[in-house]
């Protein structure tokens, strides 16, 4: 008798943790003396980084939202499309920190971000070819099964793109998916950043991800500079993120929104009234506020 | 061409983000053309959000040092320095590292010259302080040695105790910094401080010379306060047992400032 594969399961199984915020230091002392009830916000999202070996107030912090909120760890130094190996070091500061954290989620970027023991601090974009695809399959087990669970990886936003890239970053993080069993965290402001760079439909985009493999939405700011748009994080969500924003919850059924802010970052409240916004679109989910495909013109 | 393997093709685009000025050609020739921009222009996005980031971490962990010299010249040593040492760890707070080496090494002749150098150990000292293992009031390691003396006590200086020997007085400029007020220049004078932390609280001490020389006796590992007392007092050229008993009334203040803790 044939067997045929259970159907996957929405979110990898993973929980739609509601309406969350990135915890930054600006926000420990309002955090701290407002009652948890008065936040505002479902979860939180860490840089990894900034929590690592840091046994001072930032710590404290963290553990007393850790027992309040769910918190996901969002990394940015994996580098899980390097050529040098993966650092263990690294990984085991990750799986440290996932031990006294308890995360909902690990995630961190499709990127390299640095060769030959250096490090640029940067999200760099992956030549997009069958060789690249097999090399972070590849170590994408290897870190699953060092943390002893599905990693969870970002579309970066990109200012190049290689020569000798074979197929769409879009259709590179489906295959990536299917085949390292990763979720995916599909950050609607990057989609459209790196869609207007590189003059691609981001509808076309989007439809092209596989939805089950949708973990957790990013939402944030990006900087118009004139040729380009840069993913600075320092601003509200543009107009031509929403529609978006609204396609994504549509093909996923409901799915974890994470707003970033990071530079000018503002009052913790005003960070609550943005993600209204997204909660706002999400429970109308109105057909006006499907994307045309024309969206990509602008680029 | 033939195409690059991955190693070479990070490589090739990983030197060209990092050097200044025009990008190598086999770079260049890696990158789609097309679009608004051409291929150096966008590897161009990514050299300079490389060097501003990495100034902008310095600057975040350097403020008195920033506001003291302006953000030109902060930039300049910030520059400087990441050349002279790209980073390599994943954090960015291990790139202020060696900051204060940096600036010391690559310091003119001068006694006065040495000021940035001393004013970014000082800072790194209050960061590496902010993130160590802290002690509290109420733990009984710091409740012990805030007791009275005891013979045979030992005393150790916590993780989160930095001592250091320095040629200027730091203490008014940091405070305005803290502030958000105008740098105020420093005093050049001989100035031993300890930087240390009691709860979440970091703060810079001044010290006279027996008070920091028992301090460094007392090391991490810890030692008998009297033997402490006694290399302390030859240090500062004090008699041994008026340093003592200044050490004894002392003790239970530097206990509640995080300076001390039993070994």
């Amino acid at each position: 008798m044939a067997r045929s594969d259970p159907a996957p399961q929405a979110r990898l199984g993973l929980p739609d943790l509601g309406y969350g915020v990135g915890l930054r230091d600006r926000h420990f002392a309002y955090l701290m003396r407002t009652p948890p009830a008065g936040w505002g916000v479902d979860w939180f999202e860490i840089v990894s980084e900034n929590f690592i070996g840091n046994h001072g107030y930032a710590a404290l912090v963290l553990e007393t939202i850790a027992a309040q909120r769910p918190v996901v760890m969002h990394g940015v130094s994996l580098s899980i499309g390097g050529s040098d190996p993966l650092d263990p070091a690294y990984l085991d500061s990750i799986a440290e920190l996932a031990e006294r954290v308890k995360p909902a989620w690990i995630s961190d970027h499709l990127c390299w971000t640095g060769v030959a023991g250096l490090n640029s601090h940067d999200l760099l974009p992956m030549p997009l070819t069958e060789a690249s695809l097999a090399h972070v399959a590849g170590r994408v087990r290897q870190v699953q099964d060092r943390l002893g669970r599905p990693l969870i990886l970002e579309n970066p936003s990109s200012y190049f793109e290689y020569r000798s890239s074979q197929m769409p970053e879009c259709e590179y993080l489906a295959r990536l998916a299917e085949i390292s069993g990763c979720g995916l965290l599909l950050d609607v402001n990057n989609v459209y950043v790196s869609a207007f760079n590189h003059g691609f439909d981001p509808v076309s985009y989007i439809e092209a991800i596989p939805a089950t493999s949708i973990v957790q939405v990013h939402l944030a700011g990006p900087s118009d500079r004139g040729t380009h748009l840069v993913d600075t994080h320092d601003s509200p969500v543009p107009d031509a993120v929403w529609p978006l924003y609204a396609l994504v919850q549509e093909r996923t059924g409901g799915v974890s929104t994470l707003l970033e802010w990071d530079a000018n970052i503002p009052p913790f409240e005003d960070l609550v009234a943005e993600l209204d916004k997204a909660r706002a679109v999400r429970a109308d989910r109105p057909a006006e506020a499907r994307p045309a495909r024309a969206l990509h013109a602008h680029g | 061409m033939a195409e690059p393997g991955l190693a070479e093709l990070q490589l090739w685009t990983h030197q060209a983000i990092l050097r200044g000025g025009a990008r190598p050609d086999k770079a260049v020739a890696l990158i789609r053309d097309g679009g608004g921009l051409k291929p150096d222009e966008r590897l161009s996005i990514y050299a300079d959000g490389y060097r501003a980031r990495l100034i902008e971490s310095l600057g975040g962990e350097y403020p008195a040092l920033k506001s003291l010299v302006g953000d030109s010249v902060f930039a300049l040593f910030a520059t400087g320095y990441i050349a002279a040492r790209p980073p390599g760890h994943f954090s960015l707070y291990a790139l202020g590292e060696r900051f204060a080496d940096h600036l010391e090494a690559t310091r003119p002749p001068g006694e006065e010259t040495a000021l940035p150098a001393q004013l970014a150990r000082i800072e790194r000292a209050r960061a590496e302080v902010q993130r160590a293992e802290g002690e509290r009031l109420g733990d009984r390691a710091v409740e012990s040695a805030g007791a009275a003396l005891t013979p045979g006590l030992r005393l150790r200086i916590p993780d989160s105790v930095r001592l250091l020997r320095l040629g200027f007085d730091f203490v008014p400029l940091i405070a305005a910094t803290d502030l958000g007020e105008p740098a105020i220049v420093p005093e050049a004078r001989d100035s031993r401080v300890a930087v240390a932390r009691i709860g979440y609280r970091v703060a810079v001490h001044r010290l006279e010379p027996w008070r920091f020389a028992w301090l460094e006796a007392l090391g991490r590992d810890g030692e008998a306060v009297e033997v402490a007392a006694a290399q302390a007092a030859r240090a500062s050229d004090r008699e041994v047992g008026a340093t003592l008993a200044d050490i004894a009334l002392w003790q239970p203040a530097a206990a509640r400032l995080g300076l001390v803790a039993t070994a």
